[in-house]
């Protein structure tokens, strides 16, 4: 049977058609996974992998940087994995011989990637075929284990603690009846002592006054046995009244420096507690940053992201410019500022200065969105149309840092919802012209 | 004793002996001149081009109802950033090529062995073969190389459409860019992943061709055998898409191990 020109059209159309969508699926698989963009090898070790496997994503600044091409096991049980990856050279820059690599968690059912830190800027680049530091990767179970440990020493010393207090307030009350019981002794020792005086001061005055009234004689005063042993008796009570009153207040010392001395309760408890403030604070530095980490896990990241604690640090300016901060109902406004006007232009392309009249620039972009900035994020969005692709994307970077840091040094703001985005030569929709020479404050705001 | 169950066993396998030979025959013979590109075009445009509606409006739905079904358990983990990924590698990887399949296999599997088994029980077929026609290499190769071509065609279709599904609903439910989307979609697959998932749609169009056309080939018993083996094409080649794709799936992993993240 003969073919008709029209189906024949359709059969063209059918299979050219679909061959194309194979196509650009080929393309599209071939640029997420980088294969037409030049790319170098580096090495970094780690102690145990978590599930990182050959084949999985490398991330560099969370930008998509390349993959993980093999992971050598350790030759003995205190060696590490040596990890191999493919990186892509455009961002060769940001990867430093004081860079960090580590592992974090991405994927539906936990899937790993390797994530290196940009390195500082005064650190040599990292050579190909060298090794950066790995950072050893958290895991959900250390936290919980951890979490666990804190708990169970917080309930030991609490236990502890209170157990000691008890015996000091025993100790106490013990040394309050001691005292209590001493000065009633004591009571009616002055009692009588105070008596004795009164009586002898009214026996001397009787004697004074019947010696002046020229009674008896001076000599039976001295030699009367009676008046003597009474005073001898009032001299002997006052030597005990105060030799029970010395004790009484050397064992009050006693106790009170018992309790205070470096054996006793008191010190042992205010050990106990400085003890427990550092465990504290030990514990909270370590949930801090498991807390951090957390942020960063797959399972959680979605519920910090919807308390805001999204990281922008995370998003790849692919991302960015696809709209990965356009969800929530959130509206951007951008101020677009010129780089001659806000950076000096005796300042070197890579650390750029801000001049007076460019922060007074960037305080008047900024102004009109202060009492709303709270509820929002701003990024800066840095452009630079010359050079080649890394030198966009370094001075475009260089661009945005230097007014983020302004602008989060001289307002306060928050450093979480402030972030940059080095956008190169672009595209600046929106901007006064195209391609854009400068920065852009990007103001996204709840609706 | 030993004659019924010599009987029985001839019974059991001899249907499935005379289809192996008929599979191996469909399989070797197209290499055979003559070619009939003619033939093979017009089976190409009944096959491939008059099953895209069927196969995009299909993805189309999956694809949406797929991406309803990943919101509603992804959601829970807070973790909707992962739906177009998610649902990438289930289109791509399997869901797509034996939707596709079995599709196919419904339109194309009946239409085949109800055209065949109607040119046997009306003698067409002896007609052909009277004229020293070869009629199998005219009516089954040509079928045959058809489907095996026009099955990885419409899986890219079906694959696309149901990626657009889901960018349909996730567009509602989050208001989330085509960009974004289908930068993402492709955040996971690798070419493991689509290459072998879709050149193993030719094994399924081969076997939907040579089922079809082996029960309509050897049609028995009037309009009532036609009708029969319209049926039969359809579950039998069904059931084998599903049982071959274990198989095939298992190969692919051995040749390509899965990585992830």
């Amino acid at each position: 049977m003969r073919t008709s020109p029209a189906r024949l059209a359709g059969v063209g159309l059918f299979v050219i058609g679909t061959i194309v969508l194979f196509g650009i699926a080929v393309f599209l698989i071939g640029d997420r996974q980088m294969a037409f963009t030049k790319r170098f090898d580096i090495y970094t070790e780690f102690a145990k992998v978590t599930g990182l496997q050959a084949g999985a994503i490398v991330r560099v600044s969370g930008a998509r940087a390349g993959e993980v091409i093999e992971i050598t096991p350790p030759a003995e049980p205190a060696g590490k994995f040596r990890v191999r990856l493919r990186v892509s050279q455009e961002l060769h820059q940001l990867v430093r011989s004081d860079s960090v690599a580590s592992i974090e968690t991405e994927g539906l059912v936990g899937g790993s990637y390797l994530a290196i830190a940009a390195g500082s800027a005064g650190a040599a680049e990292a050579p190909p075929l060298s090794t950066i530091a790995g950072k050893e990767p958290f895991e959900l179970g250390d936290l919980l284990q951890q979490m666990n440990a804190t708990v169970t020493k917080v309930n030991a010393t609490i236990d502890q603690v209170s157990g000691q207090l008890e015996q000091t307030i025993t100790a106490v009350n013990q040394t309050v009846v001691n005292a209590n019981d001493l000065i009633t002794g004591v009571a009616d020792d002055v009692k009588k002592m105070a008596a004795s005086g009164a009586r002898v001061s009214s026996d001397i005055a009787s004697l004074s006054t019947s010696v002046r009234e020229g009674r008896g004689t001076v000599g039976r005063l001295f030699t009367d046995d009676t008046l003597y042993s009474h005073i001898s008796g009032i001299a002997a009570n006052a030597e005990a009244v105060t030799s029970d009153a010395r004790a009484v207040v050397a064992q009050a010392r006693e106790a009170i420096s018992g309790v205070k001395n470096a054996q006793g309760p008191m010190v042992g408890l205010a050990d106990n507690l400085r003890q427990t403030l550092e465990d504290a604070r030990d514990a909270m530095s370590g949930f801090a940053e498991n807390m951090d980490a957390l942020r960063h896990n797959f399972l959680l990241r979605g519920f910090f992201n919807a308390r805001g604690y999204f990281d922008l640090a995370q998003i790849s300016p692919a991302e960015y410019r696809a709209g990965a901060l356009m969800q929530r109902g959130r509206t951007v406004t951008r101020v677009w500022l010129e780089s001659t006007r806000v950076f000096d232009p005796g300042s070197p392309d890579e650390s750029p200065r801000l001049t007076m009249d460019g922060r007074r620039r960037l305080d008047a972009a900024l102004a009109p969105y202060l009492d709303r900035i709270a509820d929002g994020v701003l990024v800066v969005e840095g452009f630079e149309p010359g050079g080649s692709r890394d030198q966009q994307f370094v001075i475009s970077r260089a661009r945005a840092v230097a007014a983020r840091d302004y602008l989060v040094s001289r307002f306060h703001l928050d450093n979480r919802s402030t972030g940059v985005m080095p956008l190169g030569a672009g595209p600046a929709d929106g901007a006064p012209a195209e391609p854009w020479n400068g920065i852009a404050l990007a103001f996204f705001l709840e609706r | 004793m030993v004659d019924r169950v010599g009987a029985a066993v001839i019974r059991l396998f001899a249907p499935a002996g005379a289809f192996a030979l008929f599979a191996a025959r469909a399989l070797v013979r197209p290499f055979a001149p003559p070619y009939e590109g003619g033939e093979i075009l017009r089976h190409l445009f009944q096959f491939g081009l008059r099953s895209t509606p069927l196969i995009a409006t299909s993805g189309l739905a999956i694809g949406v109802v797929l991406s309803m079904h990943t919101r509603a358990s992804l959601e829970r983990f807070g973790a909707e950033s992962m739906i177009p990924a998610g649902l990438a590698i289930a289109l791509i990887r399997e869901t797509g090529p034996l939707t596709a399949a079995l599709l196919v296999a419904g339109r194309v599997g009946a239409g085949i062995g109800a055209e065949l088994g109607a040119m046997r029980v009306t003698e067409q077929i002896d007609a052909l073969e009277a004229n020293a026609v070869d009629a199998f290499h005219f009516l089954v190769s040509t079928r045959v190389v058809a489907c095996a071509l026009a099955m990885p065609l419409l899986t890219i279709l079906m694959d696309f459409a149901g990626m657009l599904g889901g960018y349909l609903a996730e567009a509602v439910a989050s208001g989330m860019s085509w960009r974004l989307y289908f930068d993402r979609s492709f955040t996971f697959v690798s070419y493991a992943d689509l290459l072998p998932a879709t050149l193993k749609t030719a094994v399924f169009g081969f076997l939907i061709a040579v089922v079809a056309s082996y029960l309509g080939f050897n049609t028995t018993g009037g309009t009532e055998g036609v009708g029969d083996a319209s049926t039969r094409s359809v579950v039998l080649s069904s059931i084998l898409i599903i049982l071959s794709d274990v198989i095939l799936v298992r190969m692919i992993f051995f040749f390509y191990p899965q990585v992830v993240g």
